[in-house]
């Protein structure tokens, strides 16, 4: 049904596009008006500064400023992409924006669709404004919490571990330098931290649904998980894919704040949570070179850019309402 | 008979899983507001725990001590309901304006804004524009403008407003209303989920301001209540030192760790206190035909 | 950057402390400054300032520092200043200070946008030079019209502290040190019936029998991931006896990647080696600071290891088991009594410098380039240099002037006693009293007192580091490695250091095996470059000193 409207509505588009600008306008000036204050402000506040961008191309000097600072092309990307670790680290970036994302959404839906299908008010409200307080707590004192549970020495899982006699002393599960289980941590702190929160846009999709759908399945006969799979599920479906294409277009910026707050500078574990933000962070902190991480910055956009320029083109082709642009 | 059972399936595994996931989410939480009750000392002993240890205070009163937190919970009061406010207005009414089919450029406008969740300029040009070109440093404006429109909420609204069916407005534009009157008389009433969502994001992203108070503001009074917040925290890290520079005995533990934990809580309280208002609009269903009538 | 804006705050308290602290020193020099100019201190202000009044200016001065943390009640001092400075500078001062966290990416901002500042910490020094950011202010200096300035600063202390031949900023210190060492739980060791700590296998039988006998207690406690950080090493002998130069941390293991040997002439350089190389490499060095020097600084940690926190690798500070010994400076000394009074108020603090010149306080013996720690400057941009450095005149004019912005008003805020001791008077408040970071203003070898009633053996260690023939210039004094040139190499050596040298600073792991690895990852990341730079850039030094 979608497909079909949109379909007129581009055979419309296409029409009106042989009339001159000054009719387009005419046509659709209301439309023009409210777009005006927000494209007003995408160009100044946004577009203006963007003129930042050509510090990745120039060797750039505070007192010249943008326009009169040395050009030196692709200079600024040496030393990223001929580094040791540059290919580690961008596939612990994606592996991990990977597993983020998909680990997300998945228990984002979950808790909006268990919310929406318990039925005492009051748990439902409880819970649900429970579930969104980890949000709300910073990385560093995530970070606190985190060494407190795992460390060696005082953690409180070594403590019961020893408590039960599970181990002896200087036994101890050493979380800090085994780089295998820190993929899986950081996930679940993720989601501990996220999912709840992210809950929130989906409560208010299926929200939007209209009751009138449900009550005429449930007349023909339809049983609760039919419901759920058969009316609320594709209704979020516009939803599910935005937010994905947005992760999409972030998958090469890594979570600094994140990362940076839980690992440190614990070299035991960078083989699995090393990611281009805290690596370049890494090299250029003691030097400070606005060009050498502009340069980076603009290369993980870019190159978000691109595959969000694809994977928009197919959203669009399979289902245009839930496409971005 | 099968029914019957997989309404009890559902019910148990919805309870069950919402009832595990908040102990998950609450137990840290707890350990917050217990460490934030506790004497410095014996939460460095001993570590954290449910249950306050000496209970003390110190910690909230080295936070209240200073009394520009009321200016800045009121400068900061005023910014998020002004900026909420400003900022719904003219989110959705870009967010509406590009949702419409039959409006030509709305992909192109639709690129346009999510370039700038890919790139920004970074920022010295940003403080450029800000501080020299628009002078609004020191000015409450500041907290606002910046962030006037946020792609990923237009975006979110945008979709939100794709799924109220297309006959409502037709009929509308048919009885000769213009689009400002279909927005704010038949879209967004029909809205309201996906309004009090974006208006809770909106109103949360002022709320925790901090960074703009670091580049432009250095007027006492305009500090936002985040800024002063993190302030406080870094004179008691600095206190440790301060120790260090004055030779001065200082016969107690510095309460660095409780008080952390005390910005927590007196951050989240708010947000606590509101946040039921706003939950009746995206928990309860919406029945589009008792709008319709 | 982050790190960056911890530790320099960190450092600059440090040095805070080190300079209120101290200087018993300066007592002794023979510049004896202020009151052997014959001019009553209250009237150095007009005497300096001969052509009465002046035009009515403010001042933007811009300085970092948390409120209470490192200043408080600014304002009665500043007006005070404005009040005696009325009929001769008639300058108004608009001193706001930065958080530290904030300081480094404002301060850019302002240069970026020609911000109308007049005096500032420039923390990229370096950086802001090569930009042409910053005003030359040589001709300030051993000037006769200058006489506060040319007084305080004397021609070999600005020397030192040129960059390019030209004074951009004006270095502020009082010392060239804080001296570094371990503190100990010297009740514990009475408990075991063992003497005062005075080598590392003294130290090594007292974390031993802690570790037996204190379970509840971590050894030695350092978190972060330096564990050792500077023990086991010793950059004076090393710099002034074996002329072996570790780059480019100097003095901070953390950062030093790369030896250099300088000849016995200290003509050229002899040798260079990375951490790492064959021996081969090392076969120029002095057999006692090159190779021999690295592995004995790797062992020992090694040999320590089980002293340390096991998770000392992870950042964070954990949750506080006591600590019966750790790294501490003299400086920061008194804190770490308190701090450790306040956990347990049997503790008994003990402090053992870990530098061989520093424990037998020998003279000339301090390894040093003679550069301050800290500077102010002035944006090129300004368009009140002149007055920026008029104020700065009458800062260094006087003991009395300095201390005016230093400890407050005198009866009010501190009192003098003696010549050069201050204290805090009876009944004031410390937690309300003024407080400034001098050591961003005022702070001059000459210029400086000693808190009252510090214990005898910290006092010595005091009077040690502030007198001047405690020090000798080493044989790359003046010399700084302009890493333009190798940025990319730089950047990418920045990695490798960080990957390994944390295990062989902390003991973790196989100290060869960590070396060879090191060594590869740095050969990949242009680590020959470098070292070929480093050769050439020392060379021209050394060539150009003669």
């Amino acid at each position: 049904m979608n497909v079909a409207l949109s379909n007129k509505a581009d055979s419309v588009v296409r029409k009106k596009n042989k009339k001159t600008f000054i009719s387009e306008i005419k046509q659709n000036f209301y439309l023009y008006l409210l777009v005006l204050p927000g494209v007003l402000y995408f160009f100044i506040f946004k577009y203006l500064p963007m003129v930042g961008l050509v510090v990745a191309f120039q060797d750039f000097n505070s007192v010249k400023g943008f326009f009169k600072s040395k050009f030196v092309g692709l200079k600024n990307f040496e030393y990223f992409f001929t580094s040791k670790d540059w290919l580690l680290v961008t596939w612990n970036t994606l592996y991990l924006n990977l597993l983020f994302l998909v680990t997300g959404l998945f228990f984002s839906i979950l808790i909006a669709i268990v919310l929406s299908e318990i039925s005492s008010k009051s748990f439902k409200k409880v819970t649900q404004s429970i579930v969104i307080l980890p949000n709300f707590i910073s990385w560093t004192l995530v970070a606190m919490f985190v060494f407190a549970l795992l460390s060696t020495d005082v953690g409180f899982i070594n403590s019961v571990l020893k408590a039960f006699g599970f181990i002896q002393e200087g036994q101890e599960i050493s979380f800090y330098s085994n780089p295998n289980l820190w993929v899986g941590i950081l996930v679940v702190l993720k989601i501990w931290k996220a999912a709840g929160f992210g809950s929130v846009i989906y409560l208010a999709a299926i929200a939007g649904i209209d009751q009138e759908i449900y009550e005429a399945a449930k007349i023909d006969g339809a049983s609760r998980l039919q419901c759920i799979t058969k009316i609320t599920l594709p209704q979020l479906r516009t939803t599910v894919v935005l937010l994905t294409l947005f992760g999409i277009g972030g998958i090469f910026h890594g979570d600094l704040g994140m990362i940076y707050a839980i690992i440190g500078d614990n070299p035991n574990l960078y083989e699995t949570t090393d990611v281009i933000d805290t690596y370049v962070f890494r090299m250029l902190r003691q030097m400070n070179e606005i060009s050498m991480s502009t340069a980076i910055g603009f290369y993980q956009s870019f190159v978000g850019l691109i595959i969000v320029y694809v994977s928009n083109y197919f959203a669009k082709k399979y289902d245009p309402d839930s496409a971005i642009f | 008979m099968k029914n019957s059972l997989e309404n009890k399936a559902i019910d148990t595994f919805s309870y069950l899983f919402m009832a595990l996931f908040s102990i998950f989410c609450l137990v840290p939480f707890i350990l917050i507001i217990s460490s934030s009750i506790s004497d410095e000392k014996a939460v460095q002993l001993t570590g954290f725990a449910l249950i306050p240890k000496e209970f003390s205070l110190t910690a909230y009163e080295i936070i209240f001590q200073d009394n520009t937190i009321f200016t800045a919970y009121k400068t900061t009061i005023i910014f998020t309901v002004v900026g909420t406010i400003l900022c719904l207005i003219i989110t959705s009414a870009m967010a509406y304006a590009i949702s419409v089919k039959t409006f030509t450029h709305r992909n192109k406008i639709a690129f346009f804004v999510y370039f700038t969740m890919l790139f920004s300029g970074g920022l010295i040009p940003s403080y450029l524009l800000i501080a020299k070109y628009l002078g609004l440093s020191d000015n409450i404006m500041v907290y606002i403008l910046p962030g006037l429109v946020n792609p990923f909420n237009m975006f979110l609204l945008r979709n939100f407003f794709k799924q109220i069916p297309d006959s409502l407005a037709e009929s509308a534009k048919i009885d000769g209303a213009n689009d400002i009157y279909i927005l704010f008389k038949i879209i967004l009433p029909l809205a309201k989920p996906a309004m009090a969502t974006i208006g809770l994001f909106y109103g949360l992203g002022f709320w925790n301001e901090w960074f703009t108070a670091t580049l432009f503001i250095n007027d006492k009074d305009l500090y936002s209540l985040q800024y002063l917040i993190m302030k406080v925290l870094r004179e008691v890290e600095f206190m440790y030192q301060l120790d260090y520079m004055q030779g001065a005995t200082v016969s107690y533990v510095l309460p660095q760790n409780t008080v952390r934990m005390a910005t927590a809580v007196v951050t989240v309280g708010p947000i606590i206190f509101v946040y039921p208002f706003l939950q009746k609009y995206f928990i309860k269903g919406l029945v589009v035909g008792a709008v319709k009538g | 950057m982050n790190k960056k804006w911890i530790v320099l705050p960190l450092a600059a308290t440090l040095l805070a402390a080190s300079i209120v602290g101290c200087s018993k020193g300066s007592n002794e020099s023979s510049e004896s400054a202020v009151n052997s100019s014959g001019t009553p201190a209250s009237n150095t202000a007009e005497s300096t300032s001969p052509a009465a009044k002046k035009d009515p200016v403010t001042l933007n001065i811009r300085l970092f520092g948390v409120e209470n943390g490192m200043y408080r009640d600014v304002d009665p001092i500043v007006k005070e200043f404005e009040k005696r400075t009325k009929d001769t500078l008639n300058t108004t001062l608009n001193l706001t200070f930065t958080p530290p966290a904030d300081y480094g990416a404002k301060h850019q901002l302002w240069i970026a946008s020609g911000e109308d500042v007049d005096l500032f910490n420039p923390w990229e020094k370096d950086k802001f030079i090569r930009e042409d950011a910053l005003a030359d202010l040589s001709e300030y200096f051993n000037n006769p019209k200058y006489p506060g300035l040319q007084k305080a600063f004397s021609p070999e202390y600005i020397n030192d502290n040129k960059i390019n031949g030209k004074t951009y900023v004006v270095p502020l210190t009082n010392a060239f040190m804080d001296m570094e060492g371990v503190w100990y739980r010297k009740d514990l060791l009475k408990k075991y019936g063992m003497n005062d700590i005075s080598s590392y296998d003294d130290l090594y039988h007292f974390l031993e029998k802690v570790k037996e006998n204190e379970k509840d207690m971590i050894p030695y406690g350092n978190y972060g991931n330096t564990a050792f950080f500077k023990l086991f090493t010793d950059i004076n002998a090393q710099q002034l006896e074996g002329k072996v130069f570790p780059f480019t941390g100097s003095g901070n293991p953390k950062r030093n990647f790369v030896y250099v040997q300088i000849a016995d002439d200290g003509k050229s350089v002899a040798g260079v080696a990375a951490y790492g190389d064959p021996a081969s490499e090392w076969a120029n060095f002095n057999p006692q600071y090159g190779l021999n020097y690295l592995m004995n600084q790797f062992n020992q940690a090694k040999r320590f290891n089980k002293f340390i926190p096991a998770d000392t690798m992870t950042a964070a500070s954990g949750t506080g088991k006591p600590e019966a010994a750790g790294f501490a400076t003299i400086g920061g000394f008194k804190g770490k009594v308190n701090e450790q009074k306040a956990r347990d108020p049997n503790a008994e603090i003990g402090f053992w410098p870990i530098f061989k010149n520093n424990q037998e306080m020998a003279p000339g013996t301090q390894s040093t380039d003679g550069k301050a720690w800290n500077f102010i400057a002035v944006p090129a941009s300004s368009k009140k240099v002149d007055r920026a450095m008029e104020f700065l005149d009458w800062i260094f004019s006087s003991q009395e002037n300095n201390d005016l912005f230093t400890y407050g008003i005198e009866g009010k805020n501190w009192k003098s006693i003696g010549d050069k001791q201050w204290d805090i008077p009876d009944g004031v408040d410390t937690t309300k009293n003024y407080l400034f970071p001098a050591f961003q203003l005022t702070w001059n070898p000459t210029l400086s007192r000693v808190p009252a009633g510090l214990t005898e053996q910290v006092q010595q260690y005091y009077e040690y580091q502030f007198k001047p023939d405690s020090y000798q210039k080493h044989v790359l004094a003046g010399f700084t490695f302009d890493q333009e040139p190798v940025k990319n190499e730089m950047a990418k050596c920045n990695t490798v250091m960080d990957k390994y040298l944390p295990f062989l600073l902390s003991g973790f792991g196989d100290v060869n095996d960590n070396l060879s690895k090191m060594n590869k990852d740095l050969k990949d990341s242009g680590v020959e470059k470098i070292k070929e730079e480093l050769k050439n850039q020392i060379n021209a030094f050394l060539a150009q000193k003669q």
